[in-house]
């Protein structure tokens, strides 16, 4: 059972891409994620407009000028910023990051055009004009629910679609200590790192990345249950030198680096 | 069978615990609500019924979990690891209450005592100001008392979020000791798991609005309470929107069950394995 719908594009070079389209789960996110952010933006104007409207109220005249005047200039100024506020805010971000706003990109989604290219402007503000359509009875949500490309009315109109991005960057967070790497060499002559396949790898990959975020005990138990695996693996009865589970797994990983940069 | 790393998911996005969630409802719709209508129906006789209410919520929780680490179960053998446990539901129900009696006693205590002091240490510098001060110092103790409140909800309602699916997964777990490990797994998720139940929410909120809110809104004040017809339309209405939960209630149950898995892959591991023995 896939858990996403997925969706194959093919761009304007003809190189076939696919994507993970962003879910509706993903979408309420940031969905959430917006509305609280443009809420507190148009409540922080609206709240210093108010209080500049008042200070104009308490003195009759203001460098020569009649406050009259200047109270309804910052009523003009209030309404058109409140407006551009809420307007801007969806096109602004989209087209400035790529068709993220703060909201998708904490759900790690974007939105792209349908040839996978990224939005710009044009697509960016029809998706924002069909925004208040989409919002109304949830019609958007009944499209994004329904439709196979989940795509609410915006994203038809703009001819768009908002999928999942690869966040992580292969080797982000992980920190390989002195000590492992001071091993590594010995590992590599003892070692047939050909035992280890690619799935593997990822695993201790994935393992020293979110180490960090486990319970100590979970540490403890999945280090050794890893080390165990490999050592079963790649048949090395003695370690050459002591050391730790985890450093043996930063060692490996680090070796198994290091190999490929031989190889090359 | 032990699943293989590459074939489950691992940690999740909120919004791909919801889509997920979601995605396991739909394709296992028929069964899902088949219990969860027993369950909401249970609900309506006391005691024996609350603790099969309790026992069901659990056990959808738990073929949610199930379906995502590729180990499905069919209800009946569900319900054959669930059913033993039938009273430590009800134990967890009644305990999950106190819990919650407590914390708005001790959230309330906590509360005035502090928007007592901020008033009295920030009274006598705003009352400077004028008599504006005091109105500044009374919302300001005021908005305080409300955020205590609010987070410290917000906060205990996070880390109990979990505590039926531990008891319907974990051999040997008793209602205290499924507390225990909701508390443990949902330690530094809180904003991860309000995303989830925000989002959750906003999905089933048209389902609500139609079956529940909107038409208790609309059409019940459009008769005289106290008459026959009154009564008549309140039944339907109770029907309609007991219909609406059955309907929603597997969706939250599987979001916990798929939250569940997310949690114990992040904090645990879950997914993290090597065969020893594949290629």
């Amino acid at each position: 059972m896939s858990l996403f719908n997925s969706i194959k594009i093919r761009t304007p070079e003809s190189v076939e891409l696919e994507f993970s389209l962003a879910g509706v789960g993903s979408r309420a996110v940031a969905l959430a994620i917006d509305y609280i952010v443009l809420g507190i933006g148009l409540l922080l104007v609206l709240w210093l407009g108010i209080f500049v409207l008042f200070q104009l109220g308490e003195s009759s005249t203001l460098i020569a000028v009649d406050t009259d005047t200047l109270q309804l200039w910052a009523i003009a100024i209030l309404s058109l910023l409140l407006f551009g506020l809420y307007v801007g805010y969806f096109v602004g971000f989209e087209t400035l990051w790529y068709g993220q706003t703060p909201g998708k990109r904490y759900a790690k989604i974007r939105v792209i055009r349908d040839d996978a290219q990224p939005v710009r402007l044009f697509q960016a503000t029809l998706r924002a004009i069909a925004r208040p359509v989409d919002d109304i009875l949830f019609i958007g949500f009944f499209f994004i629910l329904l439709g196979k490309q989940e795509k609410r009315i915006g994203d038809w109109l703009a001819g768009t679609l908002v999928v999942q991005m690869d966040s992580r960057s292969a080797s982000e967070g992980i920190k390989i200590s002195d000590t492992a790497k001071a091993v590594s060499p010995d590992l590599l002559d003892t070692i047939d790192f050909n035992r280890i396949s690619p799935d593997n790898f990822a695993t201790i990959r994935e393992y020293l990345q979110r180490r960090g975020m486990m319970t100590p005990e979970a540490r403890q138990n999945i280090s050794t249950q890893l080390a165990q695996s490999l050592k079963a693996k790649v048949e090395l009865e003695q370690l050459p030198t002591e050391m730790s589970a985890n450093t043996f797994l930063e060692s490996i990983y680090w070796s198994y680096q290091q190999r490929k940069g031989r190889a090359t | 069978m032990i699943s293989d790393s590459s074939s489950t998911p691992g940690p999740l996005s909120p919004g791909n615990v919801v889509s997920a969630a979601l995605r396991i409802y739909r394709d296992r719709f028929k069964t899902y609500f088949g219990l969860s209508a027993r369950a909401c129906l249970w609900l309506l006789v006391p005691v024996y019924g609350w603790a099969k209410y309790g026992m069901h919520t659990g056990l959808i929780a738990r073929m949610a979990y199930q379906e995502l680490i590729n180990q499905p179960e069919t209800p009946k053998q569900a319900y054959q690891q669930v059913n033993p446990k039938l009273w430590s539901f009800l134990g967890l129900g009644i305990l999950f209450i106190l819990i919650f009696i407590a914390t708005y006693i001790v959230l309330g205590i906590a509360a005035v005592i502090v928007s007592l002091i901020v008033s009295t240490l920030l009274g006598p510098f705003l009352s400077l100001i004028g008599p504006s001060g005091v109105l500044i110092t009374s919302i300001i103790g005021g908005l305080l008392f409300l955020a205590i409140f609010f987070f410290g909800l917000l906060w205990m309602a996070s880390r109990l979020f979990l505590v039926e699916v531990p008891l319907a997964l974990e051999p040997g777990n008793d209602a205290t000791k499924s507390i225990g490990r909701s508390w443990a797994l949902t330690k530094n998720s809180i904003v991860r798991i309000q995303l989830v139940v925000l989002a959750t929410y906003l999905i089933t909120l048209p389902l609500l609005l139609l079956t529940g809110i909107l038409p208790q809104l609309l059409l019940l004040p459009r008769f005289e309470p106290g008459t026959a017809v009154y009564s008549i339309v309140y039944l339907i209405l109770f029907a309609v929107s007991l219909a609406g939960s059955m309907v929603v209630l597997p969706f939250w149950q599987a979001a916990k069950g798929v939250l569940y898995y997310d949690l114990r892959s992040r904090r645990e591991g879950l997914d993290l394995q090597i065969q020893p023995t594949d290629i």
